[in-house]
């Protein structure tokens, strides 16, 4: 695996919670202008692997690369080069939107905050909650809020855990526009975790099953176009079919 | 378009998102809770009045002579402060908004900010009496030594005999695992309820660091004091702690509890016995154990004192349970049926 090349390179990884094995031997990596969707049903250990792979929790073993920095010997490097999107209800409920955004914006040494961030926030018209206090903010608000502190100071790789939870359709549409956009352009790699199998389907170049917390399954690029032209029942039929090999090996 | 919201916040400050966020978190509540900063003053204009009379004078006075109970206590109290301190700051570098960001976590800061301003209240607190003429030089020197002392070895203690759960773990460590009950789908009960309000007096208590504070008062036995009264105040001070750490658990857990159970049509009654039945068998058993060794020790002045004070603190238990019950209940919208 080309480390350097990719966005994001995750080897041989193992993580846990005390005696609870979590994550088993994953591999997986993300090129760069590459989206990969991560899909599993639930406590199959996706939160979990986007925990180890912004720096939240360590794993037992294994090497995590952001943008060729190690998460493990330059942390530093690593979590400078992503985004990534809180959980909603990790937000300060005592701080402003706009506070939220400064903080963060300071704390990534950005000078002010980029155009695209600020329109998208438009197109989420979340601009009038801007001075209102977080814990006033309904789901769908959080989590623009917590989007939009992920793609402050253009981050390489962008790490989004369930993003579009809650978020009205036309948000969640601005957003998957916004996201291909800058991943056709080269602008960023996107991992995101997700049930929404459209998204997978119409936005992700591949796709990834996470099944008791190892990786059972990967859909190409090619092979996600060929499913959505050919197969009646798209991507849904494929997941489950892919879910009942792996169980059965 | 404008962001910025902190102008006069100093530089070093907005470089280290942690204190930055806690330093406006605290500059939004007096925004958004305006009585609270005049109510502030106030209060605190009152603490320093009533410092100032004779009788407080007194029990610092007597405090000073008998430095050891008053060491142990702020130790103990210290130990625990620290360990919850490190806890919260340990959890905040793996779960909080801020952690991905590669910026500084201030640790260091955030650990000793806290205990500083404390100190800084507490040493103020005995230089008010001071000043007012109704504690002696001598008192108040050995109180701030005393205060000092503490301080630093109960951040010691609290520090090191607190490991805390590994990276990540949810904090399920004081959270006994009980063997469900057989019917407990069948004929489902408030009870675990009860079991909430036991678990989080033991969190807040934190046993061990707790054990390794009060260990401290044996020191004292090589010193001169004799080992009786060291242990009886090792005792007490366990005791007054735990059911303290009850107290607070139980209001807390009665919030808790009625936030998710505000769409239920449970009663008023129900809901605080279920709440509150274990907290009052723990104290009666806990209670039960210093009347039987105060009658052990052949102590019969302090028996005489302490069983009413015993019977009115299991009386304000209660009431305390019940009014907590009744007010979670109101702030949910709850009605009892």
């Amino acid at each position: 695996m080309n480390t350097e090349a990719s966005a994001l390179s995750i080897e041989h990884l193992h993580a846990g919670y005390e005696k609870h094995r979590v994550l088993i031997d994953v591999n997986l990596a993300v090129a760069r202008g590459e989206w990969v969707a991560l899909l599993g049903p639930n406590a199959s250990g996706k939160t979990t692997l986007l925990h180890c792979v912004v720096g939240m929790m360590a794993p037992a073993v294994g090497a995590i690369t952001v943008c060729g920095q190690s998460l493990r010997s330059n942390p530093a490097g690593a979590k400078g080069k992503l985004g990534f999107a809180c959980a909603p209800e990790r937000l300060p409920g005592l701080l402003t939107g706009r506070q939220c955004l400064e903080i963060y914006a300071a704390a990534k040494g950005l000078s002010s905050i980029g155009a695209d961030v600020l329109e998208l926030a438009e197109r989420f018209q979340y601009l009038p909650m801007l001075d209102r206090f977080v814990d006033a903010y309904s789901l769908g608000t959080r989590q623009k809020l917590a989007v939009l502190l992920a793609l402050l100071g253009d981050p390489e790789l962008v790490v989004l855990d369930e993003a579009f939870n809650g978020l009205d359709p036309a948000s969640a549409l601005a957003l998957k526009h916004f996201l291909r956009e800058r991943v056709s352009q080269g602008k960023c790699s996107v991992l995101l975790a997700t049930h929404a199998l459209d998204i997978v389907e119409r936005y992700a170049d591949r796709a990834a099953l996470l099944l008791n917390g190892r990786i059972a399954h990967e859909w190409r690029k090619d092979e996600l176009a060929a499913m959505r032209a050919t197969s009646e029942e798209g991507f849904e039929a494929a997941l489950a079919a892919a879910a009942v090999e792996a169980e059965g090996n | 378009m404008s962001l910025s919201s902190s102008g006069g916040l100093p530089g070093w400050l907005r470089a280290r998102p942690f204190l930055l966020a806690g330093t406006l978190r605290w500059l939004n509540i007096h925004r958004r809770y305006r009585f609270l900063l005049p109510l502030g003053v106030v209060l605190l204009l009152a603490a320093a009045g009533l410092l100032t009379l004779p009788y407080v004078g007194h029990i610092l006075e007597a405090a000073a002579q008998f430095p050891l109970t008053s060491f142990t206590s702020l130790v103990a109290a210290c130990a625990i402060a620290t360990t919850h301190r490190k806890t919260r700051i340990r959890r905040s570098l793996i779960d909080s908004w801020l952690a991905p960001l590669a910026a500084p976590s201030s640790v260091v800061l955030r650990m000793l900010l806290p205990p500083f301003v404390q100190i800084l209240l507490l040493a103020s607190g005995i230089a008010i009496p001071l000043l007012a003429g109704t504690l002696s030089w001598r008192g108040a020197v050995s109180l701030w030594l005393t205060v000092g002392a503490a301080y630093l070895v109960g951040s010691f203690i609290g520090w090191f005999s607190h490991q805390g759960s590994p990276a990540g773990a949810p904090a399920f460590h004081y959270v006994t695992v009980r063997k469900p009950r057989e019917k407990w789908a069948q004929a489902p009960r408030l009870e675990p309820l009860s079991y909430w309000a036991i678990g989080q007096a033991r969190a807040i208590a934190k046993p061990r660091v707790a054990a390794n504070a009060m260990l401290l008062v044996l020191v004292a036995i090589p010193l001169g004091t004799p080992g009786q009264q060291a242990i009886a105040i090792a005792a007490g001070g366990w005791v007054l702690l735990y059911v303290a750490s009850l107290f607070i658990a139980t209001v807390r857990v009665a919030f808790n509890a009625t936030r998710w159970l505000a769409i239920t049509n449970i009663s008023y009654l129900k809901l605080s016995a279920a709440l509150g039945y274990r907290v009052v068998l723990a104290q009666l058993w806990v209670w039960g154990w210093v009347v039987f060794l105060t009658y052990a020790a052949a102590l019969p002045g302090a028996l005489r004192v302490g069983l009413p004070l015993l019977l009115l603190f299991l009386f304000l238990t209660c009431a305390v349970i019940l009014a907590a019950s009744r007010v979670a209940m109101k702030a949910v919208g709850m009605r009892s049926p």
